[in-house]
């Protein structure tokens, strides 16, 4: 079935992009170090305020450098992928599979626990730098690492809306980009937001060791099935060819 | 004197760091996963107490222990008072 002949171009862009950005909110490392900071902060006796303000901070920081990442992307498409255009959506759309089948494989280490494929390094680094967390500023700049970190699997539905909003930035594509950014941060306010109500870290990470599984194969396999619709789109199918 | 080995991100004897058994830093540990998990200030402290003193009498017929070990010692005897508590303190180093 052809979405774009029975949605109009402007919906099936927005359900592209919606499906993306619900694929990089799946991702868990936010998560993870949200609720470490959390529960650090609530193990050293930290007030609510100012644990409440770092959340808020990390959180901003992950939405500045998703934002900042995704407007990087889409310049470089704009400059790069305005011609051979089928080339360049074969490559995001084979970016896509490897990063789907990637996930599926080794996104979390085998045992028990939410932990997952980052290097040990790279994890001790971050626990480091959330025990030493004291300021708003310091909350922003952990948010930045951690999409940093995160950016191997992040990249494919990065690429995929730089692909898709490419070109003079109107307010359309704008929005665009604002709507996938909100989204894929989704999680993180939805998770503080619990955590600033009162409810129990060990409730969510309950909950997060529960579900690993299917986030993980729902992750992976929606990866791979938008990655394979837009490969037939946009490089197999004539009309796809001449559009975007 | 018990001796904790503590591997450093590696299985090579070699690489192994040895540290005496402290045990007011597992009572901080302890005291600050339960806070994490919202129990009161007092009824963490007491917690705390307890497994440290449970972890204590289980070191007295060791000599050498691995910081995994203590860990899993702690969270045993953590189950008891605090099962919250307990899935947090062995949760906590494979969270991320």
């Amino acid at each position: 079935m052809n979405l774009e002949l029975t949605l109009s171009p402007v919906w099936f862009t927005v359900l592209i992009v919606t499906v993306a950005a619900a694929l990089h909110a799946s991702f868990q490392l936010g998560i993870s170090v949200l609720s470490g900071l959390h529960a650090h902060g609530l193990g050293i006796e930290r007030r609510r305020s100012n644990l409440a303000k770092l959340g808020i901070h990390y959180v901003v920081g992950v939405f500045a450098l998703t934002g900042l990442l995704a407007l990087s992307l889409i310049y470089l498409a704009t400059v790069f992928a305005s011609t051979s255009t089928s080339f360049w959506w074969a490559i995001t759309c084979g970016l896509g599979i490897g990063v789907g089948i990637a996930v599926m494989s080794f996104y979390y280490r085998s045992g028990h626990g939410t932990m997952l494929w980052l290097p040990r390094s790279a994890a001790e680094y971050l626990t480091h730098r959330i025990t030493r967390t004291k300021t708003g500023f310091e909350a922003a700049t952990l948010g930045m690492a951690t999409t940093i970190a995160e950016l191997p699997f992040i990249l494919a539905p990065l690429a995929i809306l730089a692909m898709l909003t490419r070109g003079v930035p109107d307010f359309y594509n704008v929005s665009l980009v604002l709507l996938y950014v909100m989204i894929a941060t989704s999680p993180l306010v939805i998770i503080l937001m619990l955590l600033n109500a009162g409810h129990k870290l060990s409730h969510i990470q309950r909950w997060r060791e529960t579900n690993k599984r299917f986030l993980q194969f729902s992750a992976g396999l929606g990866l791979i099935v938008v990655s394979l619709y837009l490969f037939s789109m946009y490089c197999l199918s004539p009309e796809g060819i001449l559009e975007r | 004197m018990t001796h904790i080995i503590k591997r450093q991100r590696s299985n090579l004897p070699a690489n192994w760091r040895i540290e005496a058994y402290n045990p007011s830093k597992l009572h901080k540990s302890i005291h600050s996963t339960c806070l994490s998990v919202r129990t009161p200030p007092g009824e963490a402290d007491l917690t705390a107490k307890r497994v440290c003193q449970a972890v204590g009498l289980w070191l007295e017929n060791h000599f050498e222990v691995t910081s995994a070990d203590i860990r899993r010692k702690a969270g045993e005897s953590l189950h008891i008072h605090n099962p919250e508590a307990a899935y947090l303190y062995q949760q906590q180093h494979i969270m991320a």
